[in-house]
């Protein structure tokens, strides 16, 4: 009986000591795992912060590398200036001597044959931007002042005559969308006439709205008004105050005193074609 | 001075004639805007002419055109017209 005990007990004891053991084993093996993983943790957080510090360190290389530049630049930019300001004076005096040395050389551009009658003024342009761009690193050259401002109006006239001329005004198009005959009325010619003469004066508050893009037509036949044939100062400000007012009218519902405005202008613009 | 604006029209079929726009028109609320355009029907014996109109809606790079069906909104529309075009004879 005792020793069956015994046996028994010593199985227990056995089983006992080995779940112990492996127990044991196991969380030992927990914490070395444990322990690894924290250095390998460790050495990666170690990494890190040197890579951190390396960036930081490069960083600061090239903050004082641009700062370095900048310093140099505005030096080289104070220097320039510096340089530049004597010899801005003695670059008019010689301008002119240029310019009337080098007058009769400046004939044999052929970008200059065309407007022989500013050919004296524009040849100037040709000396002045050589000894520009000789003394400046700068490419741009600012002629506008010595050219002459004659010319220019009557080409940005022909300019504007040419434009509306080339652009071809393409037809609206208008989709019904039933089969039903649209309302109709049967007007007068005269009452025919006074609905045409507001076409414009429509368009323009269609344009307004948004409807369509009618704004350009209208300030290309006004260009094309214009420079057909010129109308004196005065006349084309009553045009104008004639025309704001107009509006005028038509935004607050006065649709009569509107369109007898509209009336005047047409009879202004009728008399000095 | 106005030179005639030629437009145009398609109909459901497909098919497009050209038409003359007369004026437009725009409600007093801004809300509504109208095309008023002539197909050339001219009455001989007075000189009179027939004008259409309908309600134009834009529609990318054309316009829809919707009949007018609602009294109201067409008697609106009769006092835009005379309004324009008894203009002078009133004045």
């Amino acid at each position: 009986m005792d020793d069956i005990y015994e046996f028994k007990n010593n199985e227990y004891r056995l089983a006992c000591m080995q779940i112990k053991a492996t127990a044991y084993d196991i969380v030992t093996g927990i914490m070395r795992k444990k322990t690894a993983n924290l250095d390998e943790l460790f050495k990666i957080r170690d990494r890190i912060v040197e890579l951190t510090d390396s960036f930081e360190r490069e960083l600061e290389k090239l903050d004082a590398e641009e700062e370095s530049v900048k310093q140099q630049t505005s030096g080289d930019e104070k220097a320039q200036e510096l340089a530049q300001q004597p010899t801005e004076k003695e670059e008019d005096d010689l301008n002119l001597s240029i310019n009337k040395i080098e007058l009769p050389s400046t004939e044999s551009i052929p970008k200059k044959e065309k407007n022989q009658e500013t050919g004296l003024e524009e040849s100037n342009v040709t000396p002045i931007e050589q000894s520009m761009d000789s003394q400046t690193s700068s490419g741009s050259v600012e002629l506008t002042p010595i050219t002459p401002t004659k010319d220019k109006p009557e080409q940005q006239q022909n300019d504007v005559e040419q434009k509306p001329k080339t652009t071809p005004l393409a037809k609206k198009k208008f989709k019904k969308t039933t089969k039903q005959v649209s309302k109709a009325i049967m007007v007068r010619p005269n009452q025919l006439a006074n609905l045409r003469n507001s076409r414009q004066f429509q368009e323009q508050i269609l344009a307004k709205q948004g409807i369509f893009a009618i704004a350009e037509r209208i300030q290309q036949q006004q260009l094309i008004n214009k420079n057909s044939k010129e109308l004196p100062d005065e006349v084309e400000r009553k045009i104008e105050d004639l025309t704001v007012k107009a509006n005028v009218y038509y935004n607050e519902g006065e649709i009569e005193k509107a369109q007898e405005l509209y009336d005047k202008i047409r009879e202004l613009n009728n008399q000095y074609q | 001075m106005d030179s005639k604006e030629m437009a145009e029209l398609i109909d459901m079929d497909g098919l497009s004639s050209d038409i003359e726009v007369v004026t437009y028109l725009n409600s007093e609320d801004n809300k509504r805007q109208y095309v008023v355009y002539t197909k050339e029907e001219i009455q001989e014996e007075t000189g009179n002419q027939v004008i259409y109109i309908a309600k134009m809606i834009p529609d990318n790079d054309t316009f829809k055109l919707e009949e007018i069906t609602d009294d109201l909104e067409w008697i609106d529309v009769q006092h835009l017209l005379k309004s324009i075009a008894n203009a002078r004879t009133n004045g």
